[in-house]
């Protein structure tokens, strides 16, 4: 099995807030990632998918289907977009909530015989979050 | 168990282009790619094992270094891989296949470690892994 990572990156819009938070539990947990007037990063999202690679098929996905996932599909979400609005309501845009929301934006565009490893989303320098569904897949991925 | 990596760098020209189909077909598969175009591949090699007891280490970096490039780097460096590399004479040199062909051409030349994956970055946005095609692969 071969896995491919394409790696794009997004300046986006985005403050921590939970709607099953009161305003005071919101700034007790969320801390300046609360600030009611937002913030934002530029999100490294890396996509890694996985493919019986052969001589008759030798890649993983053509190179035109990976720029229309990232120009097609994640950019109008993620390109200088508040992802707050974009996966709301209600959606807490956690790094981890947006690793799950860009797998399932990447899932269903892919065909049978490619699937879908991980999502990483590194939200700055400092962290970094990766969606897996275990169950789906015996990856040997090294996580870091 | 402890996984070591060692990275290695080479230039090389390639295009996508499938012999057996139209130059529209191609185009229509592969983009821009089509025309050839270079890359600065960085390759990355990962070995497992346990560590020696006397070195503690898992595989002599330098050896390793020794190996790789003979095996890969010497290979493919500045080279136009679908004119120069028989294997991409009619096979698609994408970073897939190269991935590939490093492993099988590194896969039992490691002492006393096991090759774990072959890593490589076409540059900074794309990189393919490959595990080889063994029982627990993939």
């Amino acid at each position: 099995m071969t896995h491919l990572t394409f790696v794009s990156e997004f300046n986006s819009y985005h403050r921590m807030r939970s709607e099953a938070l009161d305003d005071a539990e919101n700034t007790r947990i969320f801390g300046k990632c609360a600030n009611p007037s937002g913030h934002g990063h530029r999100y490294r999202i890396e996509v890694t998918l996985a493919a019986k690679v052969t001589e008759k098929r030798p890649y993983v996905l053509p190179r035109t289907e990976i720029s229309r996932l990232v120009e097609e599909i994640l950019a109008p979400k993620l390109r200088h977009r508040n992802v707050d609005e974009v996966f709301g309501p209600g959606f807490v845009s956690s790094g981890e909530n947006l690793a799950k929301a860009i797998w399932n934006l990447i899932e269903t565009e892919l065909t049978t015989e490619v699937s879908l490893i991980s999502v990483k989303v590194v939200e700055t320098r400092k962290n970094a979050f990766v969606y897996r569904e275990e169950s789906k897949n015996s990856s040997r991925q090294l996580l870091i | 168990m402890v996984y070591v990596t060692r990275r290695a760098f080479f230039c090389a020209a390639h295009r996508y282009y499938d012999q057996s189909l139209s130059s529209e077909k191609n185009r229509e598969q592969f983009g821009p790619c089509v025309n050839t175009h270079g890359h600065n591949y960085e390759l990355e090699v990962t070995v497992v094992g346990e560590p020696d007891e006397k070195t503690g280490m898992v595989v002599n970096l330098t050896s390793l270094d020794a190996i790789v490039k003979k095996r890969v780097i010497d290979i493919l460096d500045h080279k136009n891989l679908n004119v120069d590399i028989e294997e991409f004479k009619s096979v698609v040199p994408t970073t897939e296949m190269i991935a590939r062909y490093a492993w099988m051409r590194l896969e039992n030349c490691i002492e006393g470690a096991t090759l774990y994956r072959v890593r490589l970055y076409e540059d900074p946005t794309l990189f393919v892994d490959y595990y080889g095609e063994g029982e627990h692969a993939g």
